[in-house]
């Protein structure tokens, strides 16, 4: 279970988060919603200290630790126990698509070369790329390059995965093969996913609990059917009607 | 502390050894200015792949830049008034260093400088000199009243890197008899035992002339700004 | 043309002079091995931001680029002896400063120059890895030291290798300056023999030959460790 306590973050005058305190229930897929700047990403990257929070309290399941006076040991701690896939794939350059599952597999699970090689293909064939295994970065698509990284983080089998933005990055056509990958994983796998989207059909189909930001604060958050087809804040119903008609849901 | 440093004789020497700084000013001055000359028309050159010339320009750069410039400076100083003497030229004797040292000097920039002005024309849009020729320039108006000015402009950060290894160059003409900073510095210090503090002043100087270098092509980068 | 330049002479100039060049690469190589671990660690320091030693760090990278090699070998072949002294009389460890061989001081020059400009090299190929590579590396629980070393460093290699070769070249264009402090290398031995038969020009003509095949020899050389560093990289 993740809980943050009263979470603040300024980027000089500019405060982004203020004062967020929300929990996120394990093995639950939490999509974050919010227009561009409502500190949605911010609050994702804090999690894994990515960014560091200027006050406030962050728990992982046993993990307790006051931001203000964190540990580098206790950052390191938390990194163990998570996983993150990038807005912009972040795969590593001067590796393979194999090497890139295996690398968090033999340098932090210390695994074995061999061991960790197995596992790496099968993570990949789970994301269906296993073909691609000796390609570099470069040699592939965006969304290949995307469900690598869904990959490498799913080798580490992390307690949470963090998803910035996964698609966001993507052309069009290839939005939908990473969003699979993505409903798959919350099937087959019960680690915690929180993920930062724009896609509201995938938080519809997949979310089991919707959080909405807006200017640094949680404006309201619940469970899909609930929030999406009748929030109860205008802010929420504003942000919501780009993509959702909520005449045709209506009762 | 005093058989170790010396400050006061350090500080004391200053203004001597600084007196001397006229000879580097002139040599770094004379042979910027002949040798970005110099390379424009060599880029030139090797830009239009000009027949003949293009092959020596490219020897002569290869050679500039892949011998070290001492040797360039004593194969000049020491060489070319041998090789003057046995081509039959006269009163050799009366030519005096410094113009050896300008000569190579000016030849060194000349090859730096021509690949630097060459890759800034490349840069500059073609449309320019396409509209340079519609208004009925020919080839040297169109490069003396377009190109060349923003080529220039674009240059300046690399040219200024030029200018101050030029200015660091300096520091070796002492090798051929020209009495400048370093050679008083090892006069002084042949007398006073105290070599390390004399040095130690030439070296402020040149990170001074340096700084001031850097400063005045900051000014001169913004004033002739095109963008 | 014969009685102009002889060649026959300088053929044998050349087989003369060819004894001074392993002592010209010595000093080139060695110096830069050191070099890049000086050049490397003042890079980090200022990538890392470690107070104090940052300042000291970028003043290096302002000072080690204003001074003239020739300025700087003078300042270590007349500074190294006294500061020694000082070190010895003040702590009684014998440091042997009277009879440090002059190669020492060279090479002790050389790289503090070439440390100050290898120390730009590595910092601006460091920078130019894209962040999200340490970002990935750190979210799957590597130490910093470890995304550096398997995923930045290699790729800022990469990026490097063209700057570093610059750096090479002219650094053996520089050993020609340490004949002045006693050093005798290429230079120094054709100024030697100079002093004999006054025949400058046709071993001058040598001396520069050989430093441009030298030169040529090592481009080539780099490119090629430049395209086998790079593999994993488009359009190499």
């Amino acid at each position: 279970m993740i809980t943050f306590k009263n979470i603040h973050k300024a980027f000089g005058a500019n405060e982004v988060l203020k004062g967020i305190s929300c929990t996120i229930p394990t093995g639950s897929v939490t999509v974050i919603l919010g227009p561009s700047g409502s500190g949605k990403t911010t609050l994702l990257r804090s999690l894994n200290f990515l960014e560091k929070a200027d006050r406030g309290e962050i728990t992982l399941d046993d993990i307790h630790i006051d931001v203000e006076n964190v540990s580098k040991a206790e950052i390191h701690q938390i990194r163990q126990h998570t996983a993150m896939v990038f807005q912009m794939y972040n795969l590593f350059k001067n590796k393979t698509a194999l090497e890139n599952v295996m690398e968090g597999l033999t340098v932090v699970k210390k695994l074995p070369k061999a061991e960790a090689k197995e596992k790496a293909l099968y993570f990949l064939a789970k994301v269906g790329l296993e073909l691609k295994a000796d390609s570099y970065p470069h040699q592939l698509s965006g969304g290949q390059q995307q469900r690598i990284g869904i990959a490498r983080a799913l080798a580490l089998n992390p307690d949470v995965i963090l998803f910035d933005e996964p698609t966001s990055a993507l052309d069009p056509e290839l939005v939908g093969e990473v969003l699979e990958v993505m409903k798959k994983i919350a099937q087959e796998f019960n680690c915690t996913m929180v993920v930062v989207t724009h896609e509201i059909s995938f938080a519809r189909e997949v979310a089991d609990h919707i959080i909405f930001m807006d200017g640094g604060v949680i404006v309201e958050e619940g469970a899909p059917e609930k929030l999406l087809f009748n929030p109860e804040n205008e802010r929420t119903k504003q942000f919501l009607s780009r993509y959702v008609s909520f005449t045709e849901y209506n009762i | 502390m005093a058989t170790y440093f010396d400050f006061s004789y350090m500080i004391k020497s200053f203004p001597t050894i600084i007196s001397y700084i006229d000879i580097t000013l002139l040599i770094t001055f004379v042979a910027v200015v002949i040798g970005i000359a110099l390379g424009s028309i060599i880029a030139i050159i090797r830009i239009n792949k000009v027949k003949v010339l293009y092959q020596i320009a490219g020897i002569y750069i290869s050679f500039m830049r892949g011998t070290p410039f001492l040797v360039q400076l004593f194969l000049c100083y020491f060489g070319l008034p041998e090789l003057l003497q046995k081509l039959g030229v006269q009163d050799i004797r009366n030519v005096p260093a410094l113009f050896y040292v300008m000569l190579v000097f000016s030849l060194h920039v000349g090859a730096y400088s021509s690949e630097i002005m060459r890759s800034a024309i490349l840069a500059i849009d073609k449309g320019q000199i396409e509209a340079a020729y519609s208004i009925g320039m020919g080839n040297i108006r169109a490069y003396q009243r377009i190109v060349l000015p923003q080529a220039f402009s674009l240059a300046i950060p690399s040219l200024t890197n030029t200018v101050i290894s030029t200015l660091k160059g300096t520091s070796l003409v002492f090798n051929v008899g020209v009495i400048d900073m370093m050679r008083k510095a090892d006069l002084m210090g042949a007398y006073s035992q105290r070599n390390l503090e004399l040095y130690i002043d030439v070296a402020i100087i040149y990170i001074l002339l340096c700084y001031i270098f850097s400063k005045i092509s900051q000014i001169i980068e913004k004033r002739a700004s095109y963008v | 043309m014969g009685n102009i330049i002889e060649f026959s002479f300088m053929y044998d100039s050349f087989w003369e002079l060819l004894q001074y060049v392993p002592i010209t690469l010595f000093l080139a190589v060695t110096t830069m091995i050191f070099a890049c671990v000086l050049g490397l660690l003042n890079a980090l320091i200022q990538i890392k931001e470690i107070p104090v030693l940052k300042f000291f760090a970028h003043s290096y990278v302002l000072l080690g680029r204003a001074v003239p090699t020739m300025v700087m070998l003078y300042i270590v072949y007349f500074g190294l002896p006294v500061f020694l002294m000082a070190f010895t009389d003040k702590t009684g460890i014998d440091t042997g400063y009277q009879h440090i061989s002059p190669i020492f001081f060279a090479i002790v020059g050389l790289t503090i120059h070439t440390g100050a400009y290898l120390s730009e090299v590595f910092r601006s190929a460091i920078l130019s890895v894209d962040k999200g590579q340490m970002e990935a590396a750190e979210s799957i629980g590597m130490t910093w030291w470890q995304g550096f070393y398997r995923i930045v460093a290699r790729q800022a290699g990469v990026f490097a290798v063209p700057l570093l070769a610059n750096q090479f070249l002219d650094l053996i264009k520089g050993t020609s300056l340490v004949f002045t402090i006693t050093v005798v290398e290429l230079l120094g031995g054709a100024k030697i023999a100079c002093a004999d038969d006054y025949r400058y020009l046709e071993r001058y003509l040598v001396v520069a030959l050989i430093y441009w095949g030298i030169s040529i020899i090592f481009e080539k050389l780099f490119l090629l460790a430049e395209r086998k560093v790079g593999i994993f990289q488009k359009g190499i």
